[in-house]
């Protein structure tokens, strides 16, 4: 041990007369801060100019489309908004955004079921090296974009809101089993140990010294999931698995300003919601 | 037997007690005969309610979902992928093809898409900055000035990208410009709620010292400030980016550039070869960033 703190290399110590001159010797951190702007700004400018931003030949702002895309969005369409007059309730856009809903919600609590066994397997606690097999399964799932799935499950289970169902429950696990084995790694074994002095049952091993560690965690995680799958659902219908996206990406398209701003409405009010509860929610938990 | 302090209760009071509390008898007296008891008020589980609300909600989603005319095809999973990852006549063609393919047309356009985010990221963080040392609880100490500040932000944060990216499409036309615009005031809201939330955990005692020396809020934020935040802050740099590479894939098929509007066109055509090899760089830079993302902030924090 004394030969390993001998080995090591002693830092040269200066000692300075008064505070004055220690200021005057501080290190030149304001070279290296220096170096990294200017590394940072070569970047940037040549990304700008390879992206051609500066490019002055096509007026920059269109105000005509903005202006009618705000009118649009001022006054929407009700009756394709609340389903009245032509439009029945099916092809509304309060059907579409609780479809939205439906398909998030759904998929979740399959995928948080699902993603239970892959969040112990993927524990580093419980399993020591063998996990990576489960870690490398829920990066995969996590880094595969959501919009490919869905073109890939469309041919599974063709065009409709099932196919966002399976894309979101599939996509979900990817994060959620992340989330779950990092709560697992950091369990309290200590009761654990004393269930087992005690002579417990496995079951209520799980039951009294797993469960009441895990939980809140569990369900924080799963509300945040609830979050970010809303928005991941209501941007599958782009490619035609159910939602609101569908009509959105067909009247952006098409420039029908108060069909678009209806949309917009409905799925801001949805995300605002969902954000609101699922937040509180999670505030509560923790 | 009667209640002990038996007072008049409205119903609905009655309800919510049944509901959401249960008495529990405790026997108190010496002799252990229940002579003695005293009633507690518990917090009933709740279990039953939150699960069977959630019952109900599930039951509720299942009529939205159409469930008619459904019929589950596996081989046709096994054909997409077949046809994504070998090349078709009405695509590349050859072998050959499909890797020129990959590496003069999906990969310039994924770098594209890089720079796009990059630029993106940067701005969102840059402007990010005085806003959440507006909304930091112990910087501000005035709350008529971080509570505005706040409920605005985090009523923009709410917005999904890609509907930010379809009013900034209709604000700049067909092209890039769209696409990071939206990221950026995408970015700004999630770094400004990630760091005012980490800056009102930090330790406080060199930004105060240096305000009671005299120091002005710029300038203490510089010494007292700066060095505590910059690690996390880069941290949340790297993992925005992260994120943002993803938005970008979607925000083309609303029109915002880069790869998500190659990757559109190269539905609408029907050329499912192409789809794979834009896949494949696509996922490799995704899986490297993630890696290097959780890399860097283990390192840093």
């Amino acid at each position: 041990m004394e030969k390993r703190i001998s080995l090591k290399k002693e830092k040269k110590q200066i000692h300075f007369l008064d505070i004055y001159e220690a200021f005057d010797h501080r290190p030149k951190l304001w070279i290296i801060n220096l170096i990294f702007f200017l590394i940072i700004l070569t970047i940037t400018l040549f990304f700008a100019l390879d992206l051609k931003l500066f490019d002055p030949s096509q007026g920059i702002i269109q105000w005509p489309t903005f202006s009618s895309m705000i009118k649009g969005f001022v006054s929407p369409n009700y009756n394709y908004l609340f389903g009245l007059g032509t439009y029945d309730f099916s092809s509304s856009v309060i059907y579409q955004v609780l479809q939205t809903f439906a398909i998030a919600f759904i998929g979740t609590i399959i995928s948080s079921i699902i993603a239970i066994p892959f969040g112990f397997l993927a524990s580093r606690k419980l399993f020591k090296r063998w996990s990576f097999i489960s870690e490398i399964i829920l990066i995969t799932i996590r880094t595969f974009p959501e919009i490919l799935l869905g073109f890939i499950m469309i041919k599974f289970s063709g065009f409709g809101a099932l196919t966002g169902v399976f894309v979101i429950s599939i996509h979900s696990i990817g994060m959620i089993g992340k989330l779950y084995s990092e709560q697992i790694d950091a369990l309290d074994m200590t009761p654990l140990e004393a269930l087992d002095a005690c002579g417990s049952s496995s079951i209520s091993r799980i039951r009294l010294g797993v469960v009441p560690q895990v939980a809140p965690g569990f369900i924080s995680t799963i509300l945040y999931r609830f979050d970010l799958n809303i928005k991941t659902a209501s941007i599958l219908g782009l490619v035609g698995a159910g939602g609101i996206g569908y009509p959105i990406g067909v009247y952006s398209v098409g420039f029908n300003w108060p069909e678009l701003g209806a949309c917009l409405w409905g799925i801001i009010v949805l995300v605002i919601i969902v954000d609101l509860i699922s937040s509180s929610l999670r505030k509560k938990l923790v | 037997m009667k209640k002990p302090n038996s007072k008049k209760k409205t119903k609905v009071k009655e309800l919510y007690e049944f509901l959401f509390f249960k008495e529990a008898r405790i026997d108190i007296s010496p002799l252990q005969d229940g002579t003695e008891v005293r009633l507690i008020r518990k917090r009933r589980s709740l279990f039953p309610f939150v699960l069977s609300l959630i019952t109900a909600l599930l039951i509720t989603s299942f009529f939205f979902i159409p469930l008619s005319n459904v019929n589950l095809r596996f081989d046709q999973l096994g054909v997409i992928l077949e046809q994504m990852f070998t090349p078709l006549a009405r695509g590349t063609k050859t072998w050959d093809g499909y890797w020129a393919y990959m590496w003069s047309v999906a990969v310039p356009k994924i770098f594209l898409t890089v720079e796009m985010t990059f630029i993106a990221t940067l701005l969102g963080a840059i402007i990010s900055i005085p806003l959440f040392m507006l909304a930091a609880r112990n910087i501000t100490k005035n709350p008529f000035i971080y509570q505005p500040v706040r409920i605005v932000i985090n009523i923009i944060r709410t917005i999904p990208t890609f509907v930010l990216a379809v009013a900034s499409v209709c604000f700049f036309g067909l092209s890039e410009l769209a696409g990071i615009v939206a990221m950026t005031i995408f970015t700004m809201g999630i770094i400004f709620k990630l760091m005012y939330e980490y800056i009102e955990t930090i330790d406080m005692q060199p930004f105060e010292a240096i305000v009671s020396s005299g120091g002005r809020v710029i300038q203490s934020s510089r010494i007292g400030l700066y060095p505590e935040i910059k690690p996390v802050f880069l941290s949340y740099f790297v993992y925005t980016f992260e994120i943002n590479i993803r938005a970008s894939v979607i925000l083309g098929f609303v029109g915002a550039g880069g790869i998500g509007q190659t990757l559109q066109n190269v539905i609408d055509a029907r050329a499912y070869d192409k789809v794979g090899a834009i896949l494949i760089p696509l996922f490799v830079l995704v899986a490297s960033l993630q890696l290097f993302s959780g890399f860097i902030q283990r390192k840093l924090q």
